[in-house]
C-alpha cells in the first residue's frame, strides 16, 4: 500500500512529486497529533457512545499515520458459526480513523460530516484477532477533504478491507459553538 | 442460520435470526413485517452517539445497521437462503442523523447466481427525507 509505507519515496519525478504531496500532508497532520489526541480523548472520556461500546482506542503514531484499534469481542460478532466479526463495525471503524484523518489535516478543529464511504471487503478478519484501522487524508480542498484507509489485523499488505471516504468542511459558523464547547472540554481536562 | 432464516419465514418474524447474531443484539436492530415488507428499526441509543455535542449518530451505527438490515432483508427474501457475504459497502450521508428512532427499508436489486445487490434507504422522521441511502454487494 503506497499510501501507507515508508521509505518508497519514487524513482521517478512524478512519483517523487507525489511523494512530496503525501510529506506535505503528513507533516500537517503530524502538526496537529496533539489536537487529534486530545479531540480523540475528549470523545472517548464520554461516559457512552459509539466508540466506547466498541472499545476503540487510538494506537501510537507516527510518520503522521492515524491509527485506530478496534478489540475482538463476541459482541460484534455477525456469523456466529465462524466468529467473523459483522462488517458494520468495520465500518464503524474506518469511518471514524478516516473522519479523524480528514479532522487533523486541518489547522483549527472543524466539522467534518461524511458525505460518502465506500468499503471493499478483501478478506474475512480473523476470529479473535483486533483490527487496525488506518488513514490518511490524500486531498485537501476548500470544501472537500479526501481520505483513504484500510483495516489490517497486523499486516498491511494483506488488508482485511479497504476504504475511501470524502468529508465536507463546513463553514466556521457552524463549528462556532463546537469549537468553544470543545476548548471548554480540554481546559476542564487540564485542570 | 440457513434453518433459522427458513423459520423466519414461516413465522414471518426475523426476531430469531436477530437473536443468533451477536452485532445484531448489539446495535438493537429490529425488525417488522408487513403485507411482505420489512421494515428496519433501530431505537435511539447512547451507544450509537458519534459526536457528543450535538448528539449525532455515528456514521458507523448509521452503516452497521444499513449494512445488517440488507443481510437480513436477502436471507429473508432468497428462495434457498445462503450465509451472504459483503464483497463491497457504499453509503452516502444525505441528511444529519440525529438520536432518535431511525428505519431503513431494503429492495433486492438484482439476485444472481453468485452475487446480490442490495439497495438501502434510511430515514428518521419522514420516509421522504431520507439521511442515507447505501448499497451493498453481496456474494451468495
Amino acid at each position: 500500500m503506497i499510501f501507507f509505507s515508508q521509505g518508497t519515496a519514487g524513482r521517478s519525478f512524478m512519483d517523487r512529486v507525489v511523494w512530496m504531496l503525501f510529506l506535505k500532508i503528513r507533516v500537517v497532520i503530524l502538526e496537529s497529533l496533539e489536537v487529534t489526541k486530545q479531540f480523540f480523548e475528549m470523545l472517548v472520556g464520554q461516559k457512552d457512545g459509539h466508540f466506547q461500546a466498541l472499545g476503540m482506542s487510538v494506537r501510537p503514531v507516527d510518520h503522521g499515520k492515524l491509527s485506530l484499534l478496534l478489540p475482538y469481542s463476541d459482541r460484534i460478532v455477525g456469523n456466529p458459526e465462524t466468529g467473523v466479526v459483522h462488517g458494520g463495525c468495520l465500518t464503524a471503524l474506518l469511518d471514524t480513523v478516516c473522519g479523524l484523518a480528514a479532522a487533523t489535516a486541518l489547522d483549527k478543529l472543524s466539522l467534518c460530516p461524511t458525505i460518502d464511504l465506500r468499503i471493499d471487503y478483501m478478506s474475512s478478519a480473523r476470529p479473535g484477532e483486533a483490527i487496525i484501522g488506518e488513514a490518511e487524508a490524500i486531498r485537501i480542498t476548500p470544501s472537500v477533504i479526501f481520505t483513504q484507509g484500510i483495516a489490517h489485523q497486523g499486516d498491511p499488505e494483506n488488508p482485511v478491507a479497504r476504504c475511501s471516504a470524502n468529508f465536507l468542511r463546513m463553514g466556521s459558523s457552524v463549528v462556532g459553538d463546537m469549537q468553544e464547547h470543545f476548548d471548554a472540554l480540554l481546559q476542564s481536562a487540564e485542570q | 442460520m440457513k434453518n433459522t432464516a427458513i423459520e423466519a419465514r414461516q413465522l414471518e418474524s426475523l426476531t430469531s435470526l436477530i437473536e443468533k447474531i451477536p452485532y445484531a443484539k448489539f446495535l438493537g436492530i429490529q425488525a417488522k413485517i408487513e403485507g411482505g415488507e420489512i421494515e428496519f428499526h433501530l431505537p435511539p441509543s447512547r451507544s450509537h452517539i458519534g459526536n457528543p455535542t450535538l448528539p449525532a449518530m455515528h456514521g458507523g451505527a448509521v452503516s452497521g445497521f444499513m449494512e445488517l438490515s440488507a443481510a437480513l432483508h436477502l436471507l429473508y427474501v432468497m428462495k434457498t437462503p445462503k450465509i451472504p457475504k459483503v464483497v463491497d459497502f457504499s453509503i452516502e450521508y444525505v441528511r444529519a442523523g440525529m438520536l432518535v428512532d431511525t428505519f431503513a427499508r431494503c429492495e433486492v436489486v438484482r439476485q444472481g447466481r453468485k452475487l446480490a445487490l442490495v439497495a438501502i434507504t434510511c430515514w428518521q422522521a419522514d420516509e421522504k427525507k431520507p439521511t442515507a441511502t447505501a448499497r451493498v454487494h453481496f456474494l451468495l
